[in-house]
């Protein structure tokens, strides 16, 4: 797995996203049924969201409640995924740690998604010095993995669950400016600009009327896709101390701590691989099938 | 038994028949023209005989090719033919190359995938097979990359690739459709040559009659998927039996460029009505595909009719063909103006060979298009300054530009490129200003300037007296009211994500005209006859000539005095774009338009313009009254340009290659991209 | 350039920020005199542009500092650290070459039959399993289950066999991944160049499909991949922190984790700075030999 977070064919691929030639083309509804991987990507994607928000509200125990009487209890009727070390519901812990790898995900994508879009747009409608410094600015903080921003964080402020939002937001603002750029760039070469700047729409209209609703759907492909970079970003970090400490639920400190008791019950390592997998698939086939359907020329090649 | 008997070719793509039961056959030494419009399926067709159609489509018939059938032998065995026995020439030579490979190798190439040659041998045979294709310098082309190429170097490269093991068949794609006039010109020559010297039987793809018309003996005519029309060459020019290849002749015979006859400005040409259906759904239309744009059409035409002999060596598909003797071009040509017709002849009344007014409006108009017969042609034919106010003239225009190479794919760069060298231009009030020129020549570039685009290097743009370039924004808002552009790309000018009635109101908006916008949009949509519920459709719901109609009506919004069209019809189909070259003619009349009219087609500039400017690699070689420029041209370069148009029913280079070679001869523009 | 900004980045913010590292060597109950006289000692009462002017001379002049809690010269701490993680990336990039090309291109060329997409959905499988929780479940199965190799721990280099024995489960599980995210790539590239048109040329040549993919194909394949490549290579570099605290490999990575715990600024700036110079250099480096592969952008430059 890689922290860096790079889905280079996102940033290359300045073409930009329009819909296709032919006359009475299937609406997008159509393609999306027609791509199964958006179809199996957001089953998946919305299994987790809904986990998410119920956790918020019910677990089947409380996650940090301990029991000593019942430690590695294996699956059972009343534990559907057994007990840990002391004892503790490891679904509810799954399921209270998909809340809070979420909602980590999302803010980050979101903080790096609002610093990252308007620094791309400027750098595409500026071009010249103040467009190269954007870029020469987003090539340097492109530099440093979400990782190593983690441990500058942590060592400065200790492991937190904010440390990880704030290295992987970090990490992320670069590629959206990227991708931004690149798709802004692309569409601002169209004649439908040109067409409009000889009508007297101004470049601030421009950029909002033309520009953006055009790249809107790279934009949201590349937030399903960083969103699943995100959920693997924040289970590693964790794992490595430099997340949430115990005894929150996450899915790096659940993973962290079967891993030492792995000779007694592998099983409690299966459970949170599973699920981070289960959850990485969900939203990278979900980003993959919006490409699908948003750029039918991709489609099936 | 011909060299290549095709039955019942059937090519389809997820049910889709895109290609519906051709039958096709090219003898030993025989030339063949394959015409037809985009989505016609011609490419497809020879695709599908070399069996290299793209993935996801599929094909059946058979395809016999010298007593084998392509269509059962194995890949490898089709591979052994293929380059060897039958080669085929590709429309874009930029793409049909590897960029990663030098050209001398994949040249050699050719060679030595058929049989056993020493390195030095394929490099020597293929400096000789460069020279064959009359390319100067062969040594240093070898080691060139095909992006150092120009274009017609690149088909030149293309082509010694195909005719490298002599073979008795050559598949040509459209091979100078991406090419200028002139480059196209000498490429068709050279094949023309080639497939002479070598007895090479061809099948020659293109949109164009007047390409195939210089190089075919047969032709065969195709219309969604379908075969129409399958005659002699001259026979189809002459008498054209098919209702729709009758259009075509017609359309392409008055937009055709140089002619000896009269030009009538701003008459209306001869259209075929409507567009043609999409490929994929024109394999659901049951019965003739071409009713719905028919005038002969009768209840008889939802059964499908098939392709049949008439005459002896001409076949139609249709159950009312016209008589032998209507509409024969040369007498579309030679007659007078308001003799011009539509060539939908009702079927009642076949007799007279040139009928007044049989208009048939087409789905998308309102009524027909050129129902006030010569009602608008009424300009001030003004060739001199004085009299007409100077309404946006420019001087000593100079635009350098940094080459893009990444981006345009395109040619070397040497430094700065001059896209403009000192142009002076006068657009008088009232005039339509054609400006003529190839790729490189600068006139996209002079488009944009005028229009306060962009900047140029040097030099001055003035609107009514006042200077524009270089002006803030802001200061440029009364020039943006009456200056307004139609671009070439219908589809790329208008904002996908924007409905119809969105996009021509946009300049109301951006503008501050007051008024009731949906009205205007209304009356605009009208103007350019389109449906009033187009308003809500969204640009990729529309076929290619309505999206023009709608980029149209935009740029008419803010009810401009100049309107600037930059290559406005040179995407579209011909039958499409005499429809919009006639809505361009009434619009002019009806809202006293003057136009800047930038095209690289000397046709369409001599049917519309009053005044014309001949432009080449950024400088004005010539200007001056339309009919002068053209019938006794001064400059070499015009010359040449105008000897190069490919002429319906005139022989590739017959009688014309003084004069061609007199123009400033070089397949190397100076630059890609920029024209 | 880039570096050099980097490095004042990294300097700086961890310089800054609160969390004196005295205090922290000393533990909570240290004497005010101690602490300043520690201070002292590390040179921390410079001021902070001194600090950094000694810092980056002793880089530049191979003097990377001594470890503030070790005493060691980091120089060593780090070479010794190489040792392991240089040999973990170099066989982690082989396994993932090994997994991308063939799985990129069978799933390419294959993409319209089963067993194509059945090689897509094993790749997207691959995409979604983390590197570390694949290695934790490489120790469950092949170590603790089977016995087969050993899980962790490092025995050195004068133990070649054993040396390279303890290296191949955590290369086996960094590679695998990155060749899963390469794969994707080198799927996308090849289906490119299948509907290419020079493709189609060859073909028309007399080349068979499988020999005009050779020789026209990989090449065209090769420059897309290559870019990615370089990113992923900075991506098994981060990959290998996170690996080597899964094997417990004393590493670059578990160097860095415990400095970050230690408070060890000097160290965790060392290695911080090192990534990311082995990320730009990287980076640039992929520059150059994509432009000595491609003849279009040769010129540019
Ligand atoms: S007359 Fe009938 S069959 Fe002939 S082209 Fe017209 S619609 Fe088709």
């Amino acid at each position: 797995m890689s922290i860096l977070p790079v889905r280079l064919d996102a940033i290359t691929g300045a073409e930009p996203v329009s819909d296709g030639e032919i006359t009475g083309e299937p609406s997008v509804w159509h393609r999306w049924r027609h791509s199964p991987s958006a179809v199996v990507g957001s089953v998946i994607s919305a299994a987790v969201i809904v986990v998410a928000i119920v956790s918020v509200v019910w677990t089947p125990y409380n996650p940090l409640a301990i029991n000593m009487a019942a430690t590695f209890a294996g699956p059972s009727a009343q534990h559907l995924l057994g007990t840990d070390q002391y004892g503790r519901d490891v679904l509810s812990r799954l399921m209270s740690g998909t809340d809070a790898t979420l909602y980590a995900g999302v803010v980050s994508v979101l903080g790096a998604a609002a610093i990252g879009i308007p620094a791309g747009l400027y750098a595409a409608q500026r071009g010249g010095l103040p467009g190269q410094l954007v870029l020469r600015l987003a090539d340097l903080v492109y530099a440093f993995p979400a990782l190593l921003v983690a441990v500058v964080l942590a060592t400065d402020f200790g492991g937190s669950t904010l440390t990880v939002m704030g290295a992987v937001a970090l990490a992320f603002v670069p590629v959206f400016a990227r991708v931004t750029r690149s798709g802004a760039l692309g569409v601002l070469s169209l004649d439908y600009v040109s067409a409009a700047r000889a009508c007297g729409v101004s470049r601030t209209r421009i950029l909002r009327r033309h520009v953006l609703p055009n790249i809107a759907p790279l934009l949201i492909t590349q937030m399903t896709l960083l969103l699943s970079v995100a959920v693997l970003a924040d289970a590693a970090l964790t794992y490595l101390g430099l997340g949430a400490p115990p005894p929150g639920a996450s899915w790096g400190l659940m993973l962290e701590e079967a891993q030492r008791y792995m000779g007694t019950d592998p099983l409690l390592v299966v459970w949170p691989a599973v699920t981070i997998a289960l959850c990485v698939l969900g939203f990278n086939l979900l980003g993959d099938g919006l490409r699908d359907v948003f750029d039918p020329r991709r489609r099936d090649r | 038994m011909s060299l290549l008997d095709v039955e019942d070719l059937v090519i389809s793509s997820a049910g889709a028949r895109l290609v519906d039961g051709i039958d096709l056959s090219v003898g030993a030494g025989e030339r063949v023209g394959l015409i037809g419009e985009s989505g016609s399926g011609k490419s497809l067709t020879a695709l599908g005989v070399m069996q290299l159609l793209p993935r996801g489509l599929s094909s059946t018939g058979s395809i016999r090719f010298e007593d084998r059938d392509l269509a059962r032998i194995s890949e490898r065995a089709r591979s052994s033919l293929r380059g060897r026995r039958v080669a085929m020439v590709f429309q874009e030579p930029m793409s049909a190359l590897n960029p990663l490979m030098r050209v001398g190798k994949q040249i050699a190439e050719s060679l030595t995938i058929h049989k056993t040659v020493s390195r030095a041998e394929a490099k020597e045979e293929a400096a000789r097979l460069l020279a064959r294709v009359e390319i100067h310098d062969p040594r240093a082309v070898l080691r060139a990359y095909p992006h150092e190429l120009s274009g017609g170097q690149r088909q030149r490269v293309v082509l010694a690739m195909a005719i490298a093991n002599h073979p008795v068949l050559l598949l040509a794609d459209e091979p100078t459709t991406a090419l200028d006039v002139t480059v196209q010109d000498r490429v068709l020559r050279l094949l023309d040559g080639l497939v002479r010297a070598e007895q090479m039987a061809l099948l020659l793809i293109s949109h164009d009659l007047a390409v195939v018309s210089g190089i075919c003996e047969r032709v065969m005519v195709m219309y969604c998927g379908r075969v129409v029309e399958r005659a002699a060459v001259d026979d189809v020019l002459a008498h054209p039996r098919h209702p729709y290849t009758a259009g075509l002749v017609a359309t392409s015979a008055s937009l055709g460029g140089v002619s000896s006859a009269p030009v009538r400005r701003l008459q209306p040409l001869p259209t075929i009505p409507g567009t043609a259906p999409g490929a994929a759904a024109a394999s659901r239309i049951a019965g003739c595909p071409f009713r719905a744009r028919c005038g002969r059409a009768t209840p008889k035409c939802l059964e499908e009719p098939r392709l049949e002999m008439i005459v002896a060596g001409h076949d139609v598909a249709c159950w009312h063909p016209l008589p032998a003797f209507a509409v024969p071009f040369r007498a579309l040509e030679t007659s007078g103006g308001a003799g011009r017709t539509d060539v939908a002849l009702e079927p009642g009344r076949p007799e007279p060979a040139v009928l007044a007014q049989a208009a048939t409006p087409g789905y998308e108009h309102a009524s027909p298009e050129w129902s006030r017969p010569g009602g608008h042609a009424a300009q001030p034919v003004s060739s001199c300054d004085d009299g007409a106010t100077r309404i946006l003239e420019c001087e000593n225009l100079v635009k350098l530009y940094r080459p893009e190479l990444a981006r345009q794919g395109g040619e070397p760069p040497a430094g700065l490129i001059r896209a403009l060298d000192g142009v002076d231009l006068v657009v008088l009030e009232g005039d339509v200003l054609g400006i003529v020129g190839e790729s490189g020549s600068g006139k996209s570039t002079l488009a944009r300037i005028l229009l306060g685009l962009d900047r140029p290097t040097s030099g001055e743009v003035r609107f009514r007296a006042a200077r524009i370039d270089g002006s803030p924004e802001r200061a440029l808002r009364a020039m943006r009211r009456e200056v307004q552009v139609v671009f070439q790309d219908p589809l790329g000018s208008l904002d996908p994500r924007m409905r119809v009635r969105d996009i021509i109101a946009e300049p109301l908006h951006a503008l501050g005209v007051e008024g009731d916008h949906r009205q205007r949009v209304a009356e605009l949509l009208e103007a350019v006859r389109l449906s009033r519920d187009t308003g809500r459709r969204y640009p990729h719901q529309l076929s290619g000539g309505q999206r023009q109609r709608v980029a149209i009506a935009r740029a008419l919004a803010p009810r401009p005095k100049v309107l600037v069209a930059d290559e406005a019809v040179s995407a579209l189909d011909v039958s499409v774009r005499a429809q919009i070259l006639n809505l361009f003619a009434e619009l002019i009349g009806r809202f006293a338009l003057t136009v800047v009219f930038i095209s690289h087609d000397i046709g369409v500039v001599r049917h519309l313009c009053n005044r014309v400017v001949v432009l080449y690699r950024g400088k004005v070689v010539e200007e001056g009254p339309t009919e002068e420029v053209l019938s006794r041209p001064k400059s070499p370069y015009t010359q040449g340009l105008l000897a190069a148009i490919p002429q319906l029913g005139k022989q590739v280079g017959d009688d014309r290659a003084p004069t061609a070679e007199a123009a400033p001869a070089s397949d190397r523009t100076p630059a890609g991209g920029l024209g | 350039m880039t570096l050099a900004a980097a490095s004042v980045i990294v300097f700086v913010v961890l310089a800054i920020l609160p969390g004196k590292p005295a205090e922290v060597i000393l533990g909570t109950q240290a004497t005010p005199s101690a602490v300043r006289a520690l201070t002292d000692k590390l040179g921390l009462d410079k001021p902070i542009w001194r600090q950094y002017v000694d810092w980056v001379g002793g880089i530049v002049s191979g003097h990377l500092g001594t470890s503030y809690i070790s005493g060691q010269p980091i120089a060593s701490e780090l070479g010794s650290a190489l040792e392991v993680t240089g040999p973990l990336v170099g066989l982690g990039l082989l396994v993932g070459l090994v997994v991308a090309v063939p799985l990129g291109v069978f799933s390419a060329v294959r993409s319209r039959r089963a067993s194509g997409v059945a090689a897509s959905v094993l790749n997207q499988i691959g995409i979604a399993v983390p590197s570390f929780v694949l290695g934790i479940l490489l120790i469950v199965v092949v170590g603790v289950e089977l016995h087969l190799l050993p899980t962790g721990g490092f025995t050195g280099w004068s133990d070649p066999t054993g040396a390279l024995r303890s290296l191949v489960l955590p290369a086996v599980a960094l590679g695998v991944v990155e060749g899963a995210i390469v794969g994707r790539y080198v799927r996308t590239a090849v289906l490119d160049v299948l509907s290419s048109d020079y493709l189609r040329t060859a073909r028309a040549k007399g080349l068979t499909p499988g020999r005009a993919l050779v020789r026209h194909g990989l090449r065209n394949v090769a420059v897309p991949v290559l870019t990615v490549l370089g990113l992923e290579l900075a991506g098994l570099v981060v990959g290998a922190v996170i690996i080597e605290n899964v094997f417990t490999l004393p590493g670059m990575g578990t160097l860095l984790l415990q400095s970050v715990e230690n408070r060890d600024l000097i160290v965790v700036e060392d290695i911080v700075l090192l990534v990311a110079a082995v990320v730009l250099v990287v980076n640039f480096a992929v520059d150059i030999l994509y432009h000595s592969l491609d003849p279009r952008i040769a010129r540019e430059r």
